[in-house]
């Protein structure tokens, strides 16, 4: 790691590796969001050559959040405290341009290097061949975004239904004004009800948002990082007659389209429920 | 497909579910399939009988017997489907119940005479009419024209691709060729033998005689049975020789067949050139995401409809796995090249899906999106009402390629990005996306459906409630869709009752052009099926006749 900056401490941030010409959209959409405008996002890059020759990558700065860019190698432990992964609260790791149709195992053992830093990180990890995804689950990979699998599964979803493409366009998107999905925890107060509850009373008091789902996650996996893949929350769109009735716990969150993540959904079913 | 659904659960439910025709739909079952073609069997055997009881008279009882055990079944069908129809008041005047009254009608009239309770029928000639009317039945037929039809291609299909598998053709010459010679031959030789020499004496002697020595000549070579003339022995020393070309070329063809049986095992079967496809779907192109769009596509489809891959190696293509690649087919060939689209029957497909080429040499992604723009407009030229899928490396494209109507183009890479920051956003958001966007079993999918009738007027709050406390289907209503017909899903609103949707309240109440964005495990099947949506293939997955 050499020639770079001294940084101020910060928290809560974004460290992007292995920047490539995704870079730029990505930085650009997380800045979109309105909740999110002031996420700071540190770039880890390794190739400088590469990167100050492709300036169409470089993000345009917001205005609001700060981009800062380091040149060393995400392995060195130097390189990511810089970052300061330790108090990151998501880290991005692309393919790296240089490494082709391989990338994949350079940038997994990224994401375990930055796990062991910090397990508290959210790691997300961009793939190339979706053969590979099936090796990433015992890494502790939090999330897997693959190209060629999201090509794949828009053909088929346009083929079947036209136009369908044009709703995952609108959903993915960060920007004001387009709907997104949201994963808000389950509060205390509507703790036992069941989806068809939930729903019901928010569709009665015309919430803001449409219910579509839930994921019912183990208590432990609130609590503890070790080991958190091998607990598999199991999440339920579209939940059948059984699924609807199925009482909810604080643990277990909901799956919801909205514009904005609604401060409290509780509020919504309650209103929705009238007084008891 | 099921054998039966057990979500209808009540003996008449399932009862009707086994009745109903089968319709290629999710929700049809095996049990039905099954019962169709019992019927349809039953109905051919009844409608033989009636030309066998007049050419084999002696066998008229036992004919007589198969005629009341047939009836007897389509009294039963008849009291089935009347006890599982949804108006059972009204059933018996419906026009496939009708048909099936007119079906049983003759037979039972004639049983009538026979126990003397009518004398309706009590003329010989009238008799005979009453049987001659239980032809009618064939308008049983009516009811599975939709199976008949799909049978007719699928047993087409299979036969023209068995045909160019065993190179019928050239085999068919061959027999041909083999057949006059031996014809020309023993005819010949019979009349050299029998004018030149002994007329009742030799082996050529007798007409059929000569036939079954000539054929022992032309396929064994065993001459031990020598013509007694000169011009009988040259005769034969002709037909020997060319049996052994017909020997030789025989055998060169059937080790041609399984040589090439064993070079193309493992890959995808070739479009034989005068098989025609119908309802399919195109995929032109082909890249490493070839195999999973076909997976996906067939996942979606369930095995119904054919896919026709078009590429320039075509013939190298393999089949991953057997089971999903039963109905796929390859045609080798350029896009670019208008035959090569005709004779993938593009005018009769459903829709067509444009893969990216695969990198080559000094490729640009700008070289990948001409070549794909290039095949979609040769597509378009060649069929401008069929639905289009083009997946583009670069969105820098996307601009000059919406000028396009009808054609849906997808960047990978767009959404990629964009969900990478979903993920950042929303931790575990991107499962949900995967479920929303893969064709499984246990997963939903968005699916745009017309106003259901009874909802037409109503709020999309009560939609919203008509959608959760229907058990029998689980479907969430997300949004609404009020887009022309021609640009499906390019004006429509997610979670419309929020204020960023920019739809009021008021405007709210669902309109018969409206469409619904659901969430559903399948092609929702309550729904009435727009007919202008068959006729557009906005529908693939349901194909009830309206």
């Amino acid at each position: 790691m050499t020639q770079n900056p001294v940084i101020p401490p910060l928290s809560g941030h974004v460290v992007i590796c292995n920047c490539n010409e995704k870079v730029r959209a990505i930085v650009e959409e997380l800045h979109k969001d309105t909740a999110q405008k002031h996420r700071d996002v540190v770039l880890l890059i390794q190739d400088r050559n590469l990167w100050q020759s492709n300036p169409d990558w470089h993000p345009r700065p917001s205005g609001v959040a700060k981009v800062i860019t380091l040149y060393g190698n995400p392995f060195d432990k130097e390189c990511l405290d810089a970052a300061c992964i330790k108090d990151a609260n998501a880290a991005i790791i692309l393919a790296d341009p240089n490494q082709g149709q391989l990338a994949d195992a350079q940038s997994t053992l990224m994401a375990v290097a930055i796990e062991k830093q910090n397990p508290q990180v959210h790691t997300i990890q961009e793939l190339i061949l979706s053969i590979n995804r099936d090796h990433l689950k015992a890494m502790n990979v939090d999330e897997v975004v693959c190209l060629g699998e999201i090509s794949e599964k828009l053909i088929a979803q346009s083929c079947i239904t036209p136009g369908v493409k044009n709703i995952f366009e609108d959903l993915l998107t960060t920007a004001e004004g387009t709907p997104q999905i949201f994963l808000p925890l389950m509060e205390p107060a509507i703790s036992g009800m069941s989806f068809r509850e939930i729903s019901r009373y928010c569709i009665q008091v015309e919430a803001p948002f449409i219910i579509i789902g839930f994921i019912i996650s183990p208590p432990e996996t609130l609590f503890t990082r070790e080991g958190r893949n091998m607990i598999k929350n199991s999440f339920l769109v579209n939940p059948k007659k059984t699924g609807k009735d199925l009482r909810l716990s604080e643990y277990d969150k909901l799956i919801i389209i909205a514009y904005d993540l609604p401060l409290s959904i509780a509020e919504y079913v309650l209103s929705g429920k009238g007084p008891p | 497909m099921k054998l039966l659904n057990l979500k209808n659960s009540s003996l008449r439910s399932t009862l009707h579910e086994i009745m109903e025709p089968f319709q290629y739909s999710e929700s049809s079952t095996r049990a039905s399939l099954f019962m169709d073609l019992f019927i349809i069997l039953c109905i051919l055997i009844s409608c033989l009988l009636i030309p066998a009881e007049i050419i084999f008279p002696s066998h008229k009882n036992f004919f007589w017997v198969l005629e009341i055990i047939i009836t007897t079944i389509f009294i039963v069908e008849y009291g089935l489907r009347w006890y599982s129809a949804s108006n059972r008041i009204t059933y018996p005047f419906t026009v496939y119940a009708l048909i099936d009254f007119i079906a049983i009608l003759p037979t039972v009239l004639v049983l009538a005479e026979g126990l003397m309770i009518f004398s309706l029928a009590r003329s010989v000639r009238l008799l005979r009419l009453l049987r001659l009317l239980r032809l009618l039945r064939l308008l049983k037929f009516i009811r599975y024209g939709v199976l008949i039809f799909r049978l007719l291609i699928d047993f087409r299909i299979c036969v023209s691709t068995m045909r160019e598998k065993t190179r019928a053709g050239q085999l068919e010459k061959i027999f041909i060729y083999t057949l006059i010679t031996w014809v020309v031959g023993s005819n010949l030789i019979y009349f050299t033998e029998s004018h030149l020499n002994h007329p009742t004496w030799g082996p050529y002697a007798g007409y059929w005689q000569s036939y079954w020595n000539t054929v022992i000549i032309l396929f064994s070579g065993i001459e031990d049975k020598a013509p007694l003339s000169l011009a009988g022995r040259i005769e034969v020393t002709v037909l020997l020789i060319a049996g052994i070309c017909f020997a030789g070329v025989i055998t060169g063809e059937i080790v041609s067949i399984l040589v090439r049986h064993m070079q193309r095992s493992g890959k995808i079967t070739l479009k034989p050139p005068d098989s025609k496809l119908e309802r399919h779907i195109i995929i032109i192109g082909q890249n490493k995401h070839l195999h999973n769009v076909i997976k996906q596509v067939n996942a979606a489809l369930k095995g119904r409809h054919y896919i026709l891959v078009v590429c320039r190696n075509a013939d190298e293509l393999k089949a991953a796995e057997p089971l999903i690649y039963k109905k796929v087919m390859a045609l080798q060939g350029d896009a670019l090249d208008s035959r090569v689209l005709d004779k993938a029957n593009l005018n009769d497909a459903l829709r067509v899906v444009l893969l990216s080429s695969n990198f080559r040499a000094g490729d640009s992604t700008q070289d990948i999106d001409n070549r794909t723009l290039m095949k979609t407009l040769a597509v378009v030229g060649k069929n401008h009402n069929i639905p289009i899928v083009a997946e583009l490396q670069s969105e820098s494209n996307l601009h000059s390629a919406s000028t396009l109507d009808g054609v849906e183009f997808v960047v990978s890479r767009l959404f990629g990005e964009r969900l990478a920051s979903q993920a950042v956003l929303n931790p575990g958001v991107t499962e949900v996306y995967d479920s929303l966007m893969t064709f499984t079993d246990d997963s939903s999918e968005f699916y745009t459906i017309p106003v259901p009738k009874d909802l037409i007027g109503k709020t999309f709050k009560d939609a919203q409630i008509f959608f959760l406390d229907l058990d029998e289907e689980a479907i969430v209503l997300a949004g609404i869709d009020r887009s022309p017909p021609n640009r499906p899903t390019t004006l429509f609103k997610l979670s419309p009752y929020s204020k960023k949707s920019g739809i009021m309240t008021a405007d709210l109440r669902l309109h018969e052009r409206d469409r619904l964005i659901v969430i559903a495990y399948e092609q929702p099947t309550f729904s009435d099926v727009d007919i202008n949506d068959l006729w557009r293939s906005n529908i693939l997955s349901w194909e009830q006749t309206t």
